[in-house]
């Protein structure tokens, strides 16, 4: 019983006198921001740029890139001729000089086998070795003699293609038809895909033969036999040769630049220093031809072809933006760079070893200092997001009348050191519909103040480096009437102003302070 | 002969005036008592309310709307707030004779609620980078009865250890001659509730590097599923008169506790830091948020045995002083008091007592006195008087004797 009635009895004690919650004016300082925003910062919020060693701030992309070399062509080797005069190979008739066919005794007439005979071609100056990725040997005879290359009997004709250095017969040529006798042409045309073939060969003749039925034709044993071999059609995927100039396949490739680009409102010129650095490694001399084309969803730029030599090797190759500017490229703000490589691979003066799958290969380094040069007005620059207007909603349910009541003024004073070398201002539009917003963001000096809550930031000027400059804001309890709904919506447009003297570069000291005038009392006390 | 004669009249009246005794605590007291008595139930109660920075005609401060001003701002930040309240209520009390029964129920709490340091925090706002502070912490409220057994010797006693000696006068003698009693107690103690905080901070922060707040405490309380469990001390009183005056010496709630077993117990703890670094991209204010909630068992709430000395003077029947000092830990105000008492008429005392605990206070008794009737009501005014003070008692009492 005491239990429940002495709580009842203190209870009503305090009651009696009757307390309340009294009201009074209080006022907090607050310090809500003492940070340091470089360039270090802002580039490590995008891939595409990095600070360089002088701490500006630039654009840096690479292509790495590789072309294997290929099927590719030597200069067209020359037709190699050779003959053979006809008692070098049918000893047996020399008796016979002179002398008619008809009058030829029965074994004369016999079939028989020629004489194994070789000749070395001329060397080929084209190649001093190479394997074929294609092409064909076109060995053509003209039998200018009385008795036929080849014979049913004693066998086909055939002529071998030897390495005059190894003897090795690196092709058999079997004549199908017999080649006839007084001017007959025997033609054979063999694939060389695979083979190689050194610079030296000779020919091996052999085969069946026998005297022409033609009674009346006469023995001539000092008559020829031509021959002439042209390789035709070839490609090498091997070779130690010189390496006639020819383009390998092309190279297109496209870079995704994933900075979430702002909308831009103005003029502006991009001025600064660029660069495209080449790293290459080719097993030949080369030119590599290229092409940049900058896009974003609304416009394209092409910009001026290129064309660097490269030597064999590695090497490095400089482009200045005195040789090549990419500035009309970035001014766009691409989303995509897209390039087309052509490497063209030379090598005529010399013998230059080389293998189908040898690659030229090229790491290009775009860099571009960021240095742009606006009007004296700036550059308005309105946040997107993924490509929509950067519109925050903000869930305001917690700011209430009570809050509001409090709230009576508020001072925000910002120190900063600005070494960017540019000159920034902020307008922030507050909304309770996102509406009104979209239809004043771009009003940039005449926002109709009816529709949505301004708040322009002052200048952020540049300063050097010590001495800090200040801005204050003043923010009234009228200010914040929006606040009173359950969402606004909330849009921040920069104003950037630079002369384009100086890259951007240094960054952003800042400290914030808030001064805040509350008044405290029962309304904050809810239920 | 005439010195004891007097000494006889004093105590008679002594006797008398139990309610206006300021040390009946003592169970020596009723040693010498040749009546029946029974206090009036609930009426015999004694409250007290007092803080360490307001007075009440502050308290118009606290009324809805009011807007406080500098100098009332002053006021407030003045000292820690710091708030106590104790009642005390005689439910039954029966005596007859050298013993007594009594049961009383006391209540009992003190807080600091809020610290200086925060006081100027919350009516200034913030002056300084950092501040620190414990608002709440040794926060403490219970409830319990008492059922009190007392018992005094009737006999006196004296120092007869003490040498003897044959010179008129002596001092030794009449040190000898001093009659003692003692008194014994017993008690019952039975908890209700309680409440405590063990454990309260607050940190706030607005420095060049980090803005932040946190507190935690830790809070215990009785709850439906607590039980309470009964639990004894013992107590006794010294009372011993020498010439005009008497001394008394009490020590009672020897092994007086509490008993709870089951309470609710829980910590919170809510952190919140900033490191300013708003503009950077991955900028994180860190915010942590525990909340732990358990059972205590066998919770044991001591009460520090109760210590009271003092002494009353008699100049003459209607003329006395004393001097008291008590130290009790669910009794409110204690500590130090002196006061005169004088009896109008012989029927009507007035008391007049100035002490101080937590802060000064004055007290103020009277009341009617008869044979077989007394009425006390009793007035305190605590740093101050009336609506200057800082808090207030009232005590109130009737008793029959017969």
């Amino acid at each position: 019983m005491i239990k429940k009635i002495l709580p009842v009895i203190l209870l009503l004690i305090v009651l009696g006198c009757d307390l309340g919650i009294p009201t009074w004016d209080v006022s907090f300082n607050l310090k809500f921001l003492n940070d340091d925003y470089g360039v270090e910062e802002l580039a490590e919020t995008d891939t595409a740029l990095v600070v360089n060693i002088e701490g500006n701030i630039e654009f840096h992309e690479t292509i790495d890139e590789s072309q294997e070399i290929g099927e590719f062509d030597i200069e067209p080797p020359e037709e190699k001729n050779t003959a053979v005069i006809m008692s070098e190979f049918a000893p047996g008739l020399d008796q016979y000089n002179g002398i008619t066919v008809g009058n030829l005794p029965p074994v004369a007439q016999e079939p028989f086998v020629l004489i194994e005979l070789e000749k070395q071609l001329d060397t080929f100056e084209e190649f001093e070795v190479i394997t074929f990725s294609k092409g064909f040997i076109n060995i053509t005879v003209t039998n200018n003699t009385v008795i036929w290359l080849g014979n049913e009997a004693t066998g086909p004709f055939f002529i071998d293609v030897i390495d005059s250095e190894t003897n090795i017969v690196l092709k058999s040529v079997q004549f199908d038809q017999h080649i006839a006798p007084n001017g007959g042409i025997g033609n054979k045309v063999v694939d060389l895909t695979d083979d190689t073939f050194p610079d030296s060969l000779k020919l091996r003749f052999c085969g069946g033969s026998k005297v022409t039925d033609d009674g009346s034709q006469i023995i001539d044993t000092s008559a020829l036999v031509l021959i002439s071999v042209l390789l035709d059609d070839v490609a090498a995927k091997y070779a130690i040769a010189p390496i006639p100039s020819q383009e390998i396949d092309e190279i297109d490739g496209a870079l995704e630049i994933d900075i979430d680009y702002p909308e831009i409102d103005g003029t502006f010129d991009f001025v600064g220093y660029t660069e495209i650095i080449f790293n290459t490694y080719s097993p030949i001399p080369a030119t590599i031809d290229m092409e940049l084309i900058a896009s974003n969803d609304s416009v394209e730029v092409v910009g001026d072809p290129l064309s660097i030599d490269i030597p064999e090797g590695n090497a490095v190759t400089v482009l200045p933006s005195t040789v090549y500017n990419m500035n009309n490229l970035l001014e766009i703000f691409p989303d995509t760079l897209s390039y087309v490589i052509q490497p063209t691979i030379h090598g005529e003066d010399q013998l230059y070893e080389l293998y189908d799958t040898d690659e030229v290969t090229a790491d290009i380094e775009l860099i571009a200092e960021l240095q742009i040069q606006t009007e004296l007005t700036g550059i308005w620059i309105l946040p997107k997001d993924n490509g929509e207007y950067k519109i925050s909603k903000v869930d305001v349910k917690d700011f209430d009348q009570s809050i509001y009541d409090t709230f009576k003024k508020g001072v925000f004073y910002f120190e900063y050191l600005n070494s960017t070398g540019v000159q920034l201002y902020a307008d922030v539009l507050i909304s309770d519909d996102s509406l009104s917003i979209f239809q004043e963001m771009k009003h940039y000096y005449n926002t109709d103040t009816t529709k949505v809550k301004l708040f322009e930031i002052p200048s952020i000027e540049t300063t050097n480096d010590t001495i800090f400059k200040s801005i204050e804001i003043e923010i009234n309890q009228d200010d914040l009437n929006y606040f009173l709904a359950d969402f606004v919506f909330i849009f921040q447009r920069l104003n950037f102003y630079s002369s384009g003297q100086n890259p951007i570069s240094g960054g952003l000291k800042i400290r914030g302070e808030i001064n805040v005038d509350l008044t405290i009392g029962s309304h904050l006390v809810k239920n | 002969m005439k010195k004891i004669i007097t000494l006889f009249i004093i105590l008679v009246n002594i006797s008398l005036i139990g309610l206006f005794n300021p040390f009946n605590e003592n169970p020596a007291e009723i040693a010498d008592r040749k009546n029946t008595e029974i206090y009036y139930p609930i009426i015999n109660s004694d409250f007290n309310f007092s803080n360490s920075l307001v007075n009440i005609y502050d308290l118009n401060i606290f009324t809805e709307g009011h807007k406080i001003t500098k100098d009332e701002k002053k006021t407030l930040t003045k000292d820690d707030l710091k708030m106590y309240i104790s009642y005390n209520v005689n439910i039954f009390r029966f005596g007859k004779q050298n013993w007594d029964v009594a049961f009383t129920t006391h209540a009992f709490g003190k807080s600091k609620v809020l610290s200086k340091e925060f006081a100027e925090l919350i009516f200034y706002g913030n002056e300084e980078e950092e501040y620190t502070a414990n608002s709440g912490e040794g926060t403490k409220g219970f409830v319990f009865s008492k059922i009190a057994f007392n018992y005094a010797f009737p006999n006196e006693y004296h120092m007869t250890f003490l040498p003897e000696s044959n010179k008129k006068g002596n001092f030794l003698d009449s040190i000898r001659e001093i009659p003692i009693y003692l008194g014994l107690k017993f008690n019952i103690y039975y908890p209700y509730t309680y409440f405590g905080v063990p454990k309260s901070r607050q940190k706030f922060g607005s420095t060049d590097i980090l803005g932040y707040y946190t507190y935690d405490y830790e809070l215990n309380y009785s709850d439906e599923k607590t039980s309470n469990r009964l639990s004894a001390g013992l107590g006794f009183g010294i009372k011993a008169k020498y010439s005009k005056g008497t001394i008394h010496f009490s020590l009672d709630d020897i092994f007086g506790s509490l008993n709870f077993d089951d309470l609710y117990g829980k910590t919170e703890e809510r952190i919140y830091e900033d490191t300013l670094a708003f503009l950077h991209p991955d900028h994180e204010a860190t915010s942590i948020h525990n909340t732990q909630e358990f059972r205590i068992k066998d919770k044991l709430i001591s009460i520090s045995p109760t210590f009271m000395m003092g002494f009353d003077y008699h100049l003459n029947e209607i003329l006395s002083f004393m001097a008291k000092y008590k130290n009790s830990k669910y009794e409110y105000p204690d500590g130090f008091s002196v006061g005169v008492d004088y009896h109008l008429a012989n029927k009507m005392p007035i008391q007049f007592n100035i002490g101080t605990d937590r802060n000064f206070y004055y007290e103020f008794k009277t009341g009617i006195l008869s044979k077989r009737f007394e009425y006390m009501l009793s007035v305190t005014f605590f740093d101050g008087f009336l609506i200057f003070s800082k808090g207030f008692g009232i005590k109130t009492g009737i008793k029959y004797k017969y």
